[in-house]
């Protein structure tokens, strides 16, 4: 009696199982489709927002402001380069271009550390 | 004798059996108060029953199988639209032009609606929506179950029609296409109709990549009908369209317009158009005209502004065509830089036909006869090279055939063959009249003597790509290679720079660049026939810096007034747009100051 009244329970409780698995299974359907909708709602609201940047950025409008500002700007009528040239460094920080320097452990030839390169100014 | 055993024997004993009774083997009672009959008659009704809801089973698990399992579908089955998002258009640095945003659209369900409501809800939705009253009480009295109220309306109106709760009354997003730039590049990008469709420009030549493909969803929905999506079936995924990325600079676009538009007002011109190109490549960095429109508000300017005239309109390329007819003869040797050449004074009677110069000049150099832009000299040049050369350097220009820029509505303009050329032709063709071309033909023509003889087909796509910037489709350059020789396009190239530095282009004139170029100012046809003597196309070609030409560029503006010489008029668009754009391009203007300065290293660097 009491084998028949587990085997009973078992099998009633597989067959709930199964039902909780498909109800949380729709549940869950609802959930993702509603967190979809708000990706979506973000990516538009991203859109709109690369639109306003662009209309904001537009030459014609900036120019429009500037005027309205009295901003007047004018094309350089003489243009100047000036070419900025690096001061020679001191001899004791001078190191030969393309060399490293050897780390802990001298001895071990494999042990080297990395340096930048430096080039002489 | 006791009872149990009484009922027990009785119970034993057989009772007499009908034979053809189907009950004849079940348990009497014994000593029922209920007639057998009775119970025979509720037996029969209970089989009956039964063989009833049998029938009924049959009939709806067999015989109505496939009807029922149809509605079933109906109702569970989902199928969703996926529309895909139409490609965006970008400039040459990746500046979008061209983008689609989702926008409200109103729609309404009639045949739910009772009598009154038609009214208060037509009356709501005329405020709200802008729309005609008694309209809308028509179109609600048609009980059709869905009509568009209006499409892609603004953000505030399909929020206020949400407000009405109204369940006959609904809201769906579509995609609008917008342009944040708003008039910028209009006449070249075109713009799309109501159902997202390209209608014009590079929308409308490129809308099978920029629409993209629809997908569909197969999944099921619930009895609320919403989807429920891990019980998606199938799904074929939505193709988003392709992105275009042009040739175009946006901020040179900009200075093109701004100038042609400042100058056609000046001038009081019906009409104007400008481009510019890389000369090395054929490809468009600008293309402007004038008048232009928003298309992000089409009703509000006429549909006469939405051409593009750089490639839709042709004129008679008048003086600029004479580049033409000089570098041919020279490219054949039927003249050389040293040759001198009669200009009659201005005047010279050919036939029927009496030939002007707009100044008398005696003996031109082939130099001078383009500086001075003579007519006489330049008809000159043309007979020493003759009919048949002359036609064949005008098609292996480019004349008289579309360019094959990817761009809708180009016009071929006018080149008739030798064949068909009259006995005073040859005295209108070397300085561009009975010829139309328009303004792609004639700067893609310049080009060929600026990059030192080859011939680039013109293109203002650079390049397709996807959502994840894979590159679709590549231009590939069209090319037309040796239409001179390199020693020749580098002599006109220095004709032309005295053409500005002394002659008749002397307005285009930039401060620290060596300037190339040709003015041209020709008669407009009377539509009676004849050339005009009041209306002129006014027009500017060139190319800077002379040495390796960077940009080149063609200005036209169409009957400006008062003054209407090329020179005055179109030659100040070409020196202010050039001289800007290859500042931005990062020219090194001739006198430019360099020098050198000593600064010490940072102990942090």
């Amino acid at each position: 009696m009491i084998r028949k009244f587990l085997l009973c329970l078992c099998i009633i409780s597989i067959f709930l199982g199964y039902v909780a698995q498909k109800v949380n299974l729709v549940r869950l359907s609802y959930e993702i489709d509603h967190k979809e909708k708000i990706y979506r709602e973000f990516l538009e609201e991203q859109k709109h927002l690369r639109f306003k940047v662009a209309y904001l950025k537009s030459p014609k409008r900036l120019d429009a402001m500037m005027e309205a500002a009295k901003i007047n700007f004018q094309l350089p009528r003489e243009i100047r380069i000036v070419k900025l040239m690096p001061q020679d460094i001191e001899p004791s920080q001078k190191l030969s271009s393309g060399t490293t320097e050897e780390g802990f452990g001298n001895w071990l030839n494999w042990i080297k550390e990395a340096q930048a390169k430096t080039t002489r100014s | 004798m006791e009872i149990g055993s009484i009922g027990l024997k009785r119970l034993k004993q057989k009772q007499p059996a009908v034979k053809s009774s189907p009950f004849r083997y079940l348990p009497r009672p014994v000593n029922s108060a209920v007639s057998p009959n009775r119970i025979r008659l509720l037996t029969y009704l209970i089989f009956g029953l039964f063989a009833l809801i049998a029938f009924q089973l049959v009939i709806l698990a067999w015989i109505r199988q496939d009807e029922l399992a149809g509605i079933a579908k109906r109702q569970h089955n989902l199928v969703i639209e996926i529309q895909p998002k139409r490609g965006l258009i970008y400039d040459s640095n990746l500046k979008e032009l061209a983008t689609s945003l989702r926008v409200p659209s109103i729609y309404a369900v009639p045949r739910l609606m009772g009598n009154k409501e038609r009214f208060i809800v037509a009356k709501q939705l005329s405020q709200i929506l802008g729309l005609n009253y008694s309209d809308l009480v028509k179109r609600f009295s048609k009980k059709k179950s869905f009509v568009w109220l209006k499409r892609r309306v603004k953000d505030e109106q399909g929020e206020a029609v949400k407000k009405l709760k109204n369940p006959n009354v609904g809201v769906v997003p579509e995609y609008k296409r917008f342009y944040p730039n708003t008039s910028l590049m209009a006449n070249l990008m075109g713009f799309c109709g109501i159902d997202n469709n390209g209608l014009e420009g590079l929308e409308l030549k490129f809308d099978s990549y920029l629409k993209g493909k629809t997908g569909y969803r197969y999944t099921k929905r619930d009895a609320m009908g919403r989807e429920i999506v891990a019980m998606e079936e199938k799904l074929i995924p939505a193709v988003n369209g392709y992105h275009l990325v042009l040739t175009i600079d946006q901020y040179i676009q900009y200075l093109t317009e701004k100038e042609l538009n400042a100058a056609c007002t000046q001038w009081n011109a019906k009409g104007g158009m400008a481009i510019v190109m890389n000369p090395n490549d054929g490809a468009i960095l600008s293309m402007a005209s004038w008048p232009t429109y928003d298309p992000n508000h089409l009703k509000d300017y006429p549909s006469a502004n939405r051409r593009n005239r750089a490639i839709t309109d042709f004129f008679e390329p008048g003086s600029i065509f004479k580049i033409v007819t000089v570098t041919g003869a020279l490219n054949e040797g039927a003249v050389h830089i040293e040759d001198k050449f009669d200009c009659m004074h201005g005047i010279w009677q050919i036939g029927r036909r009496t030939l002007h110069d707009v100044h008398p000049y005696g003996i031109l150099d082939l130099q001078e006869v383009l500086i001075k832009s003579s007519n006489i000299g330049t008809v000159k040049v043309a007979a020493r090279l003759g009919a048949q050369k002359l036609y064949y350097y005008i098609k292996q220009f480019g004349f008289g055939a579309i360019s094959g820029i990817e761009l809708p509505g180009e016009v071929v303009g006018i080149v008739r063959p030798p064949s068909q050329w009259s006995g005073t032709s040859m005295a209108s063709i070397p300085y561009g009249q009975e010829v139309a071309a328009t303004a792609i033909q004639c700067l893609s023509a310049l080009n060929v003597i600026a990059n030192g003889g080859t011939y680039y087909k013109p293109h203002i796509l650079n390049k397709i790509i996807d959502d994840k910037g894979i590159e679709i489709v590549t231009t590939k350059l069209g090319v037309k290679k040796n239409i001179v020789k390199p020693e020749v396009a580098a002599s006109m190239r220095r004709i032309l720079e005295r053409v500005v530095e002394e002659g008749t282009g002397k307005t285009s004139q930039i401060e620290g660049i060596p300037v190339a170029g040709k003015t041209g100012t020709a008669q407009k046809i009377l539509p009676t026939g004849g050339y005009s003597h009041s209306n002129f196309v006014a027009s500017f070609i060139g190319f800077a810096p002379v040495d390796k030409p960077l940009v080149s560029m063609i200005v036209v503006l169409d009957d400006p007034h008062p003054s209407y010489y090329g020179g005055t008029v179109a030659g100040p668009v070409f020196k202010k747009v050039i001289e800007q754009a290859l500042l931005y391009k990062g020219y090194r203007p001739q006198n430019t100051i360099q020098t050198k300065k000593t600064v010490q290293k940072s102990r942090h660097e």
